[in-house]
């Protein structure tokens, strides 16, 4: 196979002929022959089912593949002059978490400029103007992981925007969304349209977006195109096919009319008894001191879920709705009793030996629930060896998984996954099922097994509850829906009731709309946990100092505090960081205390132990206190090297304090000549930091709900807590660096600390000599002087 | 051999983790018994330097020791560890050493020996480094030697044999398609 990549000179923008495209250690291409092309102002909607190769073809349009993602192209693939530029293709991808490389909103938008090589002095105007064409109003100052979904995805448009390319693809950007957030999205590629940019949309909720899009584009399953027309038009004749591919729930009409889902017989099922019940039930993410301290003040509690009661029957297919952040998760997990309530009570049904575990619960990441490292010890929930009980057999027919029992979960595709965590819940019986967004991002076609498995279970008098943005599904297989907005309850009832209710569909932002320009807010939940200055310290003199030579000065002085022996020296080395934090980085004496105390604890600790067993001569004085025997020359031990030890760790106190990480990461390109790709590559894996803390409380969770039958030798536990926490972190890595490498950071670009420019200055002034020199001369002078 | 953008990040990203765990492992060390024997608190030590071994187990680059090793150390520096800036620096010695070991297998070695080897040898970087900062040096030449016996055998086992048993199971998920661990098979793994 061989590719010849031409650059053209006109019309069309980009065009691929008889293009085919195999990803290594596959056997069959994912995209079969080819032939696209895009010009000037075009505006193209692909779409087809997952698996067709939709993205594949936009990153080679992109010119992401072969380059950055590794495949075997074969075929032609002309470029315009226009389109060779780098940064002239702008690429929003799919996953908001997955997509970012820096810490704050304005610094992410520059990086792609610097990437070009643009003045510096020119990017804050290029910034702002981005963000308000992307709908964007935040400041450029606010940390980008603290955006909501959306938001993230209009900052991702924004940083494609800025850099002024003159083609935009979109590949799944309402994917991980929910309908607010979609419509958020949606009405700004209208807007883009409207200006006749040219873009190309992958998306696969596209029926809002069959009003925009002029043209489009279908693929079928096995790769191959399988039409391009005017929108209209292909719609017309195309609807059988698209049925016929599961990208249409089956039996819609044309004009997407509703009404034959909700007209459905209503469910036959008679109710049972009660399972499930909640009588005022709240909830409150604040911690219990901040409780008390809010209580004391008479000021409200931000309640995650308020004032909620609710009755769950055996026979129900309850759905619960509402925008994201509404509470929906936690009202789900407060009925499954992962989490208590803070006020209120939650009425379970009691486990007995017949029924060990009466309710199963099914998390959103499938990933989460695995423990074992083959399908079908998992599906056994223990480990079986050769010998695959027939139970688990039929499980793996049902769930089409047969084929795959010998694969680790992990491996399995998202669709794949999913159906062995429901066949995993439905392998014992349970009075009630739980799931927290079972059909998300599925295709059609494993939704549909889910939820009609469900519907069994439902019609064999189990209750069903879930949750979901998915309305279709709602009107469709639900006997009952729950409407929760801000932790309340807004609609219970028949999904018909809903149906034909839609002001408070509106209302609950449960349908996806374009048109309306939805203000986007900050959610104000999420605090900045991570490595971020303060500004008065930033603008401190430590705080203006280079980052780089700080850190040298930073190792120089832990070096020297090495060498001091006598306890005045310790106390000395150990005030000259206390007064750098009060003079120099501006902190006050009861910050500086605040900082320094759990420290302190640490090191009266060390020296209590220096004090109690430090060997001793047989004539040294000693004290009896109970049955230690303290010393002198133990507690001045202890003291001298607790004080360097202080010394050190207040130092780098004085680092963190007054250092911005991203500023380091300047600095070490800029003054210390390390090749951008490491700098910048590293800052970009260090951000995804904050992830983790939320994926290990899910997976604790999970093995918690598991039962004592996963509790097993430490190396297992290890292996299956680090297996799904790093193929996570891999896969967002990898997709980080692609994302990266859309935006023009590749090449001379990553390897050159010259061949891009630097939004932040971190120059090299007197400053940093002179602080260098008066930390090593303070230093030496103790060591010298002090005894 | 030449870095990718995305062996980077991704080294970033476990190694950050890795910097995490070390920050707990500090503070449960802290809570040993004070009247351990430091032979015996020794057992400890490997997993402060698990990053120097997991990460060029799955990247097999030069330099990937050194770098997770001081991107895992800088991460429980800045997190807060009690040994302050010296989080950083012993890390950057630990890495040093491993990255010799991975040295002298012309970085193609990846065997479980080779792992078991340079993860050793990152005992020898934590030794140094311990004796200059930690007061080893205070201790008798037979407590010494026992000192840097353990550390050498917990590098192993904590961060090599661990790192080893981790990274095959990942590579089993088929995650690691586009990491050079998945591209050596059949050649020396």
């Amino acid at each position: 196979m061989s590719v010849l990549t031409r650059t053209v000179v006109e019309d069309p923008w980009v065009a691929v002929h008889n293009l085919s495209v195999t990803y290594p250690g596959q056997a069959n291409p994912v995209l079969r022959n080819i032939d696209f092309s895009l010009c000037e102002g075009e505006a193209v909607l692909l779409i087809g089912p997952s698996g067709s190769g939709k993205s594949t073809l936009a990153m080679v349009m992109a010119g992401l593949i072969p380059q950055s993602v590794e495949a075997r192209v074969s075929g032609e693939i002309l470029r315009s002059k226009t389109l060779a530029v780098p940064g002239s293709i702008g690429y929003v991808f799919q996953d908001p978490e997955a997509q970012f490389c820096q810490l704050s909103v304005g610094q992410e938008i520059a990086f792609g400029l610097e990437n070009l090589g643009v003045d510096p002095v020119t990017m804050d105007p290029r910034i702002q103007e981005a963000l308000t064409t992307a709908g964007l109003a935040v400041d450029p100052e606010a940390p980008n992981y603290a955006l909501s979904g959306g938001m993230k995805q209009k900052l991702a448009l924004a940083s494609a925007l800025a850099m002024d390319p003159a083609l935009i693809i979109c590949d799944e950007p309402t994917a991980n969304l929910d309908p607010e957030s979609t419509s958020l999205v949606f009405a700004q590629i209208a807007e883009l349209v409207k200006a006749k940019r040219t873009l190309l949309v992958i998306e696969h909720k596209f029926e809002a977006l069959l009003a925009i899009m002029p043209r489009v584009a279908l693929l079928d399953r096995h790769g191959h195109l399988y039409r391009v027309g005017p929108t209209q038009e292909v719609m017309r004749e195309e609807w059988d096919w698209l049925l016929a591919e599961g990208l249409i729930p089956a039996g819609m009409q044309p004009d997407f009319n509703r009404d034959y889902l909700v007209d459905r017989q209503t469910s036959k099922v008679p109710l049972g008894s009660e399972i499930l019940r909640a009588d005022r039930v709240r909830y409150t993410y604040a911690k219990k001191r901040l409780q008390k301290r809010l209580k004391r003040q008479n000021e409200p509690i931000a309640m995650a879920i308020d004032e909620v009661s609710l009755s769950v029957q055996g026979g129900e297919f309850v759905a619960i709705v509402g925008p994201n952040g509404s509470g929906k998760s936690t009202l789900l997990s407060l009925l499954a009793g992962i989490k208590n309530p803070t006020e209120g009570t939650v009425k379970r049904p009691r486990a007995s030996s017949e029924m060990p575990i009466p309710i199963a619960f099914g998390f959103q990441n499938p990933e989460h629930q695995f423990v074992y490292e083959r399908v079908i010890d998992e599906l056994a929930n223990r480990y079986v060896g050769d010998q695959v009980p027939s139970n688990v057999d039929a499980l793996l027919g049902e769930f089409s998984l047969t084929g795959h029992g010998e694969m680790s979960p992990f491996a399995l595709s998202q669709g794949q996954k999913r159906r062995l965590s429901v066949a995993a819940m439905v392998r014992d019986p349970h009075l009630a099922y739980l799931l927290d967004e079972p059909t998300f991002g599925q295709d059609a076609g494993t939704q549909k097994k889910i939820v009609e498995r469900l519907q069994g279970l439902q019609a064999e008098g189990r209750a069903i509850v879930l949750t979901t943005h998915d309305m279709d599904l709602v009107f469709r297989y639900a006997t009952r829906v729950i409407v929760l907005v801000e932790g309340k309850i807004l609609f219970d009832g028949t999904p018909l009731a809903l149906y034909q209710d839609p002001e408070l569909m509106r209302q609950a932002n449960l349908l996806v709309q374009t048109g309306t320009r939805s203000k986007a807010s900050m959610p104000l939940t999420l605090k900045s946990r991570f490595i971020q200055v303060d500004r008065h310290q930033a603008e401190s003199p430590l705080g203006r100092l280079n980052p780089g030579l700080k850190l040298v000065t930073t190792i120089l002085a832990m070096m020297i505090s090495i060498f001091a022996t006598h306890i005045w020296q310790g106390v000395a080395l150990g005030v000259v960081p206390m007064l750098l934090l009060w003079l120099g980085a501006r902190l006050t004496p009861w910050q500086i205390v605040k900082r320094m105390a759990p420290f302190i604890l640490f090191f009266a600790f060390y020296t209590w132990t220096l004090t109690a067993y430090s060997r001793v001569g047989p004539n040294t004085p000693t004290v009896w206190f109970l049955w230690y025997r303290l010393s002198w020359v133990g507690l001045h031990n202890g003291l001298v090297l607790a004080f360097r030890m202080l010394a050190s760790v207040a130092f780098g106190v004085v680092y963190v304090s007054t250092t911005d990480v991203t500023q380091l990461v300047v600095s070490l390109t800029r003054n210390f000549k390390v090749p951008p790709k490491f700098s910048y590559g590293s800052l970009a894996g260090i951000r995804v930091f904050p992830l983790f803390e939320e994926e290990w409380n899910k997976l604790r969770q999970a093995r918690h709900l598991r039962g004592k039958e996963t509790r097993r030798a430490f190396f297992t536990r290890v292996v299956t807590y680090a297996l799904p926490l790093m193929t996570q972190s891999i896969r967002i890595g990898e997709r980080v660096a692609v994302a990266m490498e859309s935006r023009g950071f590749r090449d001379g670009v990553a390897n050159d600390p010259k061949a891009r420019t630097y939004y932040l200055d971190t120059p090299v002034s007197i400053r940093d000599g002179l602080y260098m020199g008066l930390v090593m001369l303070c230093g030496l002078a103790i060591l010298m002087y002090v005894r | 051999m030449q870095w990718k953008l995305r062996d980077i990040v991704v080294a970033a990203v476990l190694a950050t983790a890795c910097g995490a765990i070390y920050l707990g492992w500090d503070l449960l060390y802290k809570f040993l018994p004070p009247s351990i024997n430091p032979v015996a608190a020794a057992g400890f030590n490997g997993l402060w330097w698990i990053a120097g071994g997991i990460v060029p187990y799955i990247i097999r680059r030069p330099g990937a020791a050194l770098l997770a090793e001081s991107i895992g150390g800088f991460v429980e520096f800045a997190l807060g560890s009690p040994y302050g800036i010296q989080a950083f620096t012993i890390g950057m010695a630990q890495g040093l050493f491993i990255e010799l070991g991975f040295m002298m297998g012309g970085y193609r070695r990846y065997t479980l020996p080779w792992m078991l080897w340079a993860t050793a040898l990152g005992g020898i970087g934590n030794y140094i480094y311990s004796y200059f900062y930690y007061g080893v040096d205070k201790l008798t030449l037979p407590v010494q030697i026992g000192y840097l016996v353990v550390t050498m055998i917990s590098g192993a086992i904590l961060a090599g044999l661990l790192s080893k048993l981790v990274g095959d199971a990942v590579k089993r998920t088929g995650a690691l398609r586009n990491f050079e661990i998945a591209r050596q098979v059949g050649k020396a793994s």
